[in-house]
């Protein structure tokens, strides 16, 4: 059962286990997660290692399927796709950006942007270049992987995400492997895309990235430790969110790229 | 301009137009010596088949004109033709199949090597069928290249094996000239461009049946 149009993302978990069999012995990663996440939300997951933040994150994004339990993502059972409709649901739902980038080392970074709709007839090279303009590299498009520093390669990574016009957008510790001011550069690019009308799941160890979000939850042994009441975060640093985002933290630009006008015309393309 | 800038938008232009096969291409050509090692791996058998059946060829083709001139005994030359005919067959058996597993196994080690690279194609919406697709167009490329290669080191290789055995010996010299056999060069490229495809099939199945999360987590 496929979605038959782009509609705004309810995430429910209800009563999920998730075991892996390691050898003989059956390790829980997640054990009876009831979560609700609402539409354009801006949620934290936090925890220990191993705690199955991770492992969360996979089973909403449809990489894996829970052991037990139900993922319901816009009242449609993720249990109930084949291989191949999982893989759609993550081309036209999911935008997936990890903590080590996983860009393609032979590719530039607009070919690494473009990557998700090479079997696409319509390429759409112009959407790609204004996402590499709005994550500020818009000059660095011929670049690869190799020539861009770690911040850089966060936001090809996140730019590339973006290229299918998700609904839901996954972040796996996306500033664990980033120094701090591009990791906030980058949590308040996302807070844009939450305020554009993007849902964003965001796996993170840092307390400071997790107070951009609106809520926040913890995981402790594959367990939801505490269910924190939906709060808007009051901002940690004196940087307005509305300012655009610099090429990088580190170099200075002239060129600055604000995301309203873009995200307006997604969300109306969305709606229609 | 500088030579820098030059490149970054050629670089730029060409990443306008990315199909399937520019990621293919691109993965080729920036791994230029991984690629150009196992091109010269495919390429060195399809050499030495062509250069054997070429060997074989000439011989038949001497032997049968020493029984034109030895009339009393057709009965021995026949045989003898028999038997390196057969000879000849094996040979370029053994050297098919060589072929047929320097593929598969060419592109096994490729694909298993960069199965972090499909995982996260998968992780970013690309299907299975998709994942099977890019591994056989890959290996259709790399067969292609080898072949060109290959039938140019086994036609220079039956031309030296010419020159040095036979037209330096003369009449006298143990071995027969090499042909350059037309038919098994039709036949070897047939072998490498479908086989060679086809065998890439079952690495090309196990990687994109691969788990995501498996190979996500184990990085």
């Amino acid at each position: 059962m496929k979605p038959s149009n782009k509609t705004r993302p309810k995430i429910e978990l209800r009563n999920v286990y998730k075991i892996y069999k390691v050898g003989t012995n059956d390790v829980v990663a997640l054990r009876k997660i009831n979560l609700m996440i609402k539409d354009k939300e801006f949620i934290a997951i936090k925890g220990p290692s191993g705690a199955g933040k991770s492992t969360l994150l996979h089973l909403i994004g449809g990489l894996d399927k829970p052991t037990n339990g139900r993922v319901i993502v816009n009242n449609i059972d993720l249990a109930d796709f084949s291989d191949d409709q999982l893989a759609d649901y993550r081309k036209d739902y999911v935008g997936f950006v990890f903590q080590f980038f996983n860009l393609i080392p032979t590719l530039t970074a607009l070919e690494n942007v473009m990557v998700p709709r090479m079997f696409e007839r319509d390429k759409n090279p112009e959407k790609a270049k204004e996402l590499l303009a709005l994550v500020g590299l818009g000059e660095r498009m011929a670049h690869l992987p190799t020539e861009l520093s770690g911040g850089e390669q966060q936001r090809v990574a996140i730019a590339r995400a973006l290229m299918n016009n998700p609904t839901i957008l996954l972040a796996d510790e996306p500033t664990g492997n980033i120094d701090t001011k591009t990791g906030i550069e980058i949590v308040r690019l996302f807070k844009k895309l939450n305020k554009s009308g993007m849902t964003i799941v965001l796996v993170t160890h840092d307390e400071e990235i997790a107070r951009y979000c609106n809520r926040t939850i913890s995981l402790r042994d594959g367990k939801l430790s505490t269910q924190p009441t939906t709060q808007p975060t009051t901002q940690p640093t004196t940087q307005p969110i509305t300012q655009p985002i610099t090429k990088t933290s580190t170099r200075t630009s002239t060129r600055t790229f604000g995301i309203a006008q873009s995200s307006e015309v997604d969300v109306k393309k969305r709606n229609e | 301009m500088s030579p820098n800038e030059n490149g970054d938008r050629k670089r730029s232009a060409k990443s306008e137009h990315f199909e399937p096969s520019s990621y293919v291409i691109s993965n080729i050509t920036k791994h230029g010596w991984r690629s150009a090692f196992t091109i010269i791996g495919i390429a060195v058998p399809i050499a030495f088949f062509i250069l054997f059946a070429g060997i074989g060829d000439g011989l038949d083709e001497f032997i049968e004109s020493e029984s034109q001139q030895n009339v009393k005994d057709q009965e021995s030359y026949k045989e003898m033709s028999k038997i390196v005919n057969a000879w000849t067959d094996v040979l370029v058996v053994i050297i098919a199949i060589m072929i047929v597993i320097s593929i598969t196994n060419t592109m096994l080690i490729s694909s298993l090597g960069r199965k972090f690279e499909f995982g996260v194609l998968k992780a970013l919406g690309i299907r299975q069928d998709q994942i099977i697709q890019l591994i056989l167009m890959e290996a259709f490329i790399i067969s292609a290249f080898a072949l060109i290669l290959g039938i140019i080191l086994g036609v220079w290789g039956a031309i030296v094996f010419d020159y040095m055995f036979w037209q330096q010996g003369g009449a006298g010299s143990f071995f027969a000239p090499a042909n350059i056999d037309l038919y098994s060069i039709l036949l070897v490229s047939i072998l490498t461009l479908f086989i060679g495809t086809i065998t890439a099939i079952y690495p090309a199945i196990r990687v994109a049946k691969l788990s995501t999360i498996e190979i996500l987590r184990c990085e």
